[in-house]
């Protein structure tokens, strides 16, 4: 019989009975050995102990050679029974001393030391061996044998106790598992009877009993439930049988019920019918109030209706289908057109409405109505209306408004307009009485021009010619005709000044005149006007007495009109003043944060009257009436000088007392801010003016030293050349070569590369050998000087006068220079030409600036003097041909003209005229100056000649 | 104690018979010992000077530095003959070298650490132990009783071995400790 096939119940004690005693066996037998090990290296470890402490023990001894105390520390083993033999030994491994326990023959002592350490000798002794050192050095080895006896001892004891317990537990397992295993079996075979009593009695209501909450335990739920589910499952079907009887009962009782409630329902019907014939009733009253309320807003709606017809303003009310909702008799009588309803897209060309141009159809989208309808309001939009109603055009101003209902609905737009068609008349009348106002004003200022032209061109002539005459007259000795002429140069001239005075005035009044604003030296400026006005004092018998710092310094201001003003204060001062002193006082000031300059002109001359100061500067009025035929003069003067002073933000002022002459003050801002046009034109037609190709070659200063460089740049701006230095000969030929100067003045006596050496250089190069040479020393070595081809000698110290007439002999004798007078006016041209050709000039004229081209195409003048205004080509014309020919470009050109120039010409002749002169302002040294000028610098320019 | 005469003839006896552990004391003399050369006796009492270097301890401020050397001082007559620098060369006790000098009466003793007086000097053992008196110097002397007359150490024949007298009195006012081990071997002597 296996274990297989064993009842469970002997199975579970099987089970029991091996497993325990197996695991019993194992945990002694695991126990016992290891008790034994630890037991064994215990052993050892005292083993090694007892070595450690008798070797110590024993180093005095063994030093010190003392066998007996040697013997005695061995013989204290005697008290451990299992110490078998203990031995020191020499060390030359002679045994030293040993010691023996008497029982224990069987061990023989090794007959020499051996390594340090515990080892066991065929499981019967423990042997340990250790060497005794004192510092090191090697005194002898101990070694001690303990035989195993109370190991065996210990090994034979606990082999008995495990056999012992073993057996006891075998018993008391076997009473233990004969009992417990019920616990398992029992309810197992319980549960086996209950189910074969289940299957032979077919009694589902039998249940097993569950003792334990274990797996059997839940074995037993498990077939309690399954029994429990079929004994259920049989009384339901006996259940469902009750229930189909009881529901067809139900049934029947329910359609009963349902009889009644239709019954009911008939009931209710007849109450509702009468309900609604009570609440007519009430309806009909309410319509009666309803008519009544009607009847007052058609009153209202009549109100507003007389106020829409009786308005004179159109009123059109229109949705956003183009329908006209409302439209009173005044729109359709403004509009004249009568207002059927259209989309709104076709408003515009159905009933004339254009744009304020009175040509553009009023686009839909920009319509004052069709925004209002839109939702945005517009207000006094002007509408030009024409159509065939309205031939000569209606305009209106609109005013348009969304109309919103009471939700804030946006429904239509309304639109209220006014007939303003006599005021828009009126506009374009006012408008075109402007126009023709400009157009008079403009007439006038283009007669002023023409005038300044016209007046002075003739006057030129009679001055020009007279002044001729005298020359002639005085050469001729022509003593009586002398004095008419001195007549009528005079009388020209007067009428010329009272020209300009008349022409500046209508200037100022007409608001033409215009300040050009420039810097300029004060002191130079002073300068000028003095030397200009000395022969009038020198005339009136007085003197002229300046006094001015040189810390004046730099004024931006209109430089003519300061001039003007100036000049005039002077010459009235001489006018008024015989035999005495004029005085000049100029000043810079600083007041009211603003620097000021201020020029005081005193006389001792008649003087006025409080009176006569008042009227001063009031236009046309002089001192006294009878002044002005006693000293001459138009009175304008001063009211001109006011009214340029004002110009200028400065003023002028005057202290006088009747006999004691008169000092008037001209107080004028050292920096003017002019108008943003006059200034920027100003500077625009003087900063070109410097970069013209025509910008005269200077002369070029050979010297050694500075002190002479700045000695003759001085002399020679005095006389009108511009002057550039050298320092060596070298470097002087490297600027003649860049320069091409008019002449070279010449040092001799230089270090390194003296005058001759220089000389000589500059002959022997074609290009520089024409150009002037003049010697600069203090030697006299004249012959030398002319044997190497300079051209003139002048000694040092330098007399400046014969240093610039010797220039200027050289600098122009070179070449027969040729002056082209382009003027229309027949007298102008053949004054000036006579004026030139006396001065030496080759001089060409044409009478316009065509006529001017042919002579450009068959001679080349050194420098062309141009009228402006001139029949078939005027003076801009021919100005921008010449600047635009290659040929003619470099040619300088001075505009010599009456006219006024006004901002527009000089923009024209920005950058492309070297100067302007004013005829009636041009003294003939003047223009001699000007052309000798630029002929010199053209001369000594090759290329431009070319 | 035997009267030495009486023990110089048993120890020339043993002498015979044990061979190796014969002693100098039948020697001829130590004046008379070829120079390199060295008695039995002599180079076991050379033996012991190193293990008293070794197992007695002196206080710090007997050496100048960590690793100053012993010095070992034989006053007066020399018995040792080369016995000391055989015995002491390449020694080192705690790293010190252990340094041997022989010294005249005349010269400063106190230097020394370990002072060696043979027999024939022990007559001015009592001058020597005055002059290192309250210093760390280990007087060692091999005349008899010496150790009662100021000597810490007397070496002494017993059974034809070197043994010793320790007066531990003695090596207390040195401020010398003196090693159990020696202790243990030796004869202990008190002042008296």
């Amino acid at each position: 019989m296996t274990l297989r096939n064993l009842s469970i119940k002997r199975k579970l004690m099987v089970i029991t009975m091996a497993t325990s005693s197996l695991a019993l066996l194992v945990a002694s037998a695991g126990f016992l050995l290891y008790d034994l090990t630890a037991f064994r290296a215990r052993m050892s470890d005292d083993l090694v102990t007892q070595a450690e402490i008798l070797g110590t023990s024993s180093i005095g001894p063994l030093a010190f050679q003392d066998e007996r105390a040697v013997a005695d520390i061995l013989a204290a083993l005697r008290a451990k029974d299992d110490t078998v033999a203990a031995a020191i030994y020499a060390p030359d491994g002679k045994l030293f001393a040993a010691y023996r326990r008497q029982d224990a023959a069987g061990y023989v002592l090794p007959p020499g030391p051996e390594a340090d350490g515990v080892r066991v000798d065929h499981d019967e002794h423990l042997k340990v061996f250790q060497t005794i050192r004192l510092q090191g050095e090697l005194l002898g080895t101990l070694h001690i044998a303990s035989d195993m006896r109370q190991w065996h001892a210990r090994l034979t004891r606990y082999t008995g106790i495990v056999a012992v317990l073993m057996l006891g537990a075998a018993f008391v397992a076997f009473v233990l598992s004969s009992r417990l295993q019920t616990v398992i079996s029992e309810p197992i075979l319980a549960l086996e009877r209950t189910m074969r009593s289940v299957s032979t009695q077919k009694n589902f209501a039998v249940r097993a009993r569950k003792a334990n909450d274990d797996e059997v335990g839940a074995l037993i739920e498990g077939f309690n439930a399954m029994l429990a589910e079929i004994q259920q499952r049989d009384a339901a079907l006996q259940g469902a049988n009750e229930d189909l009887k009881t529901r067809t009962q139900e049934l029947e009782q329910e359609v009963g019920e349902r009889l009644r409630a239709q019954e009911e329902l008939k009931v209710l019907n007849a109450t509702l019918e009468q309900r609604v014939a009570e609440r007519s009733a009430a309806a009909e009253q309410r319509s009666l109030e309803l008519a009544r309320s009607q009847e007052a807003l058609e009153n209202q709606t009549r109100i507003l209706q007389s106020i829409l017809d009786s308005m004179s303003d159109g009123v059109i009310v229109a949705d956003e289908e183009g329908r006209f909702i409302l439209v009173n008799p005044a729109a359709e009588d403004i509009l004249r057109v009568r207002l059927a309803d259209a989309p709104m897209g076709e408003w515009a060309s159905r009933f004339g409405f254009f744009l304020p141009d009175m040509l553009t159809p009023y686009p839909t989208d920009a319509f004052p109505l069709v925004q209002a309808i839109r939702g945005q309001a517009v207000e006094a939009a002007d509408v030009y209306v024409s159509h065939a109603g309205a031939p000569d055009g209606i305009w209106i101003s609109l005013n348009a408004t969304p109309l919103k209902d009471e939700a804030g609905v946006l429904h239509n737009g309304v639109a209220v307009f006014r007939d303003i068609t006599v005021h828009k008349r009126a506009e374009e009348q006012l408008l075109k009485a402007k126009e023709a106002a400009e157009a008079a004003n403009r007439a006038k200022s283009q007669f002023l021009a023409n005038m300044s032209h016209e007046l002075r061109t003739p006057l030129n002539a009679i001055i020009g010619y007279s002044e001729m005459l005298q020359e002639q007259a005085e050469e001729l000795e022509q003593r009586e005709s002398i004095g008419d002429l001195q007549k009528i140069h005079a009388a020209g001239k007067h009428l010329q000044s009272l020209i300009d005075d008349i022409l500046d005035l209508s200037k100022i009044e007409a608001g033409k005149m215009e300040l050009f604003v420039e810097n300029f030296d004060v002191a130079g400026m002073i300068d000028d006007v003095v030397i200009t006005i000395q022969p009038l004092v020198e005339k009136s018998g007085n003197t002229l007495r300046t006094r001015y710092s040189d810390a004046l310094g730099v004024m931006r201001s209109d430089l003519t009109k300061v001039r003007q003003i100036l000049f005039n204060l002077l010459s009235n001062a001489c006018k008024f003043t015989r035999d005495a002193a004029v005085s000049l006082e100029a000043s810079r000031q600083l007041d009211g944060g603003r620097e000021w300059v201020q020029i005081s002109v005193s006389d001792t001359g008649i003087g006025m009257s409080e009176e006569q100061v008042e009227r001063l500067f009031q236009d046309f009025t002089q001192g006294d009436a009878s002044t002005t035929r006693k000293y001459g003069g138009t009175g304008l003067g001063l009211a001109i000088s006011r009214r340029f002073c004002e110009m200028m933000d400065g003023h002028i002022s005057v202290q006088s007392a009747l006999g004691k002459g008169s000092t008037f003050t001209l107080r004028i801002p050292a920096t003017t801010e002019a108008s943003a046009a006059g200034a920027a034109q100003s500077s625009r037609i003087t900063a070109p003016a410097r970069t013209l190709p025509s910008a005269r070659p200077p002369v070029l200063v050979i010297d050694d030293d500075p002190l002479v460089h700045d000695l003759m740049s001085r002399v020679l701006a005095k006389e009108g050349f511009d002057a550039v230095c050298a320092g060596s000969g070298p470097e002087g030929l490297a600027l003649a070569r860049s320069l091409r100067p008019i002449a070279i003045t010449l040092d001799v006596v230089m270090p390194g590369m003296d005058g001759w050496a220089v000389l000589t250089a500059l002959k022997a190069d074609p290009e520089l050998a024409e150009i002037p040479v003049v010697i600069v020393t203090m030697t006299d070595d004249r012959h030398m000087g002319y044997a190497l081809g300079a051209a003139d000698y002048v000694s040092k110290p330098v007399d400046p006068a014969r240093l610039a007439g010797v220039l200027r002999r050289h600098a122009s004798a070179r070449t027969a220079a040729s002056v082209l007078i382009v003027d229309d006016d027949e007298a102008t041209r053949e004054a000036t030409r006579r004026l030139l050709k006396r001065d030496g000039w080759n001089v060409d004229v044409a009478g316009n600036g065509r006529q001017a081209l042919d002579r450009l195409r068959v001679s080349h003048p050194s420098v062309i003097l141009l009228d402006l205004l001139m029949p078939e080509m005027d003076g801009f014309d021919f100005l921008g041909v010449v600047r635009g020919s290659d040929a003619w470009r470099r040619i300088p050109v001075v505009v010599v003209t009456a006219r006024d120039l006004d901002e527009e010409d000089r923009a024209r002749l920005n950058g492309s005229v070297t100067r302007v002169l004013r005829k009636s302002g041009c003294r003939r040294d003047e223009l001699l100056q000007e052309v000798r000028q630029h002929v010199r610098g053209c001369v000594s320019q090759p290329a431009a000649a070319g | 104690m035997t009267p030495p005469t009486g023990r110089r003839l048993v120890t020339a006896i043993a002498a015979v018979l044990i061979g190796t552990r014969v002693l100098a004391a039948s020697s001829p003399g130590p004046e008379r010992q070829a120079p390199g050369q060295a008695s039995p006796e002599y180079m076991i009492k050379a033996a012991y000077l190193l293990n008293f270097a070794r197992l007695i301890e002196w206080p710090p401020q007997a050496f100048a530095a960590a690793e100053a050397p012993i010095t070992v001082g034989v006053v007066g007559a020399d018995p040792f003959g080369q016995a000391l620098e055989l015995t002491f060369q390449g020694k080192t006790v705690n790293r010190r070298p252990i340094a041997v000098q022989r010294l005249q009466w005349s010269q400063d003793l106190r230097r020394c650490h370990i002072l060696f007086v043979s027999q024939t000097d022990s007559g001015r053992l009592g001058e020597l132990s005055n002059r290192v008196a309250g210093l760390p110097v280990l007087v060692v002397s091999e005349a008899t009783q010496a150790a009662a007359r100021g000597a810490t150490i007397n070496f002494r024949i017993e059974d034809d071995r070197v043994r010793f007298d320790v007066n531990v009195d003695a090596a207390k006012r040195a401020q010398l400790t003196v090693s159990s081990q020696i202790l243990r071997v030796a004869t202990i002597v008190r002042d008296r």
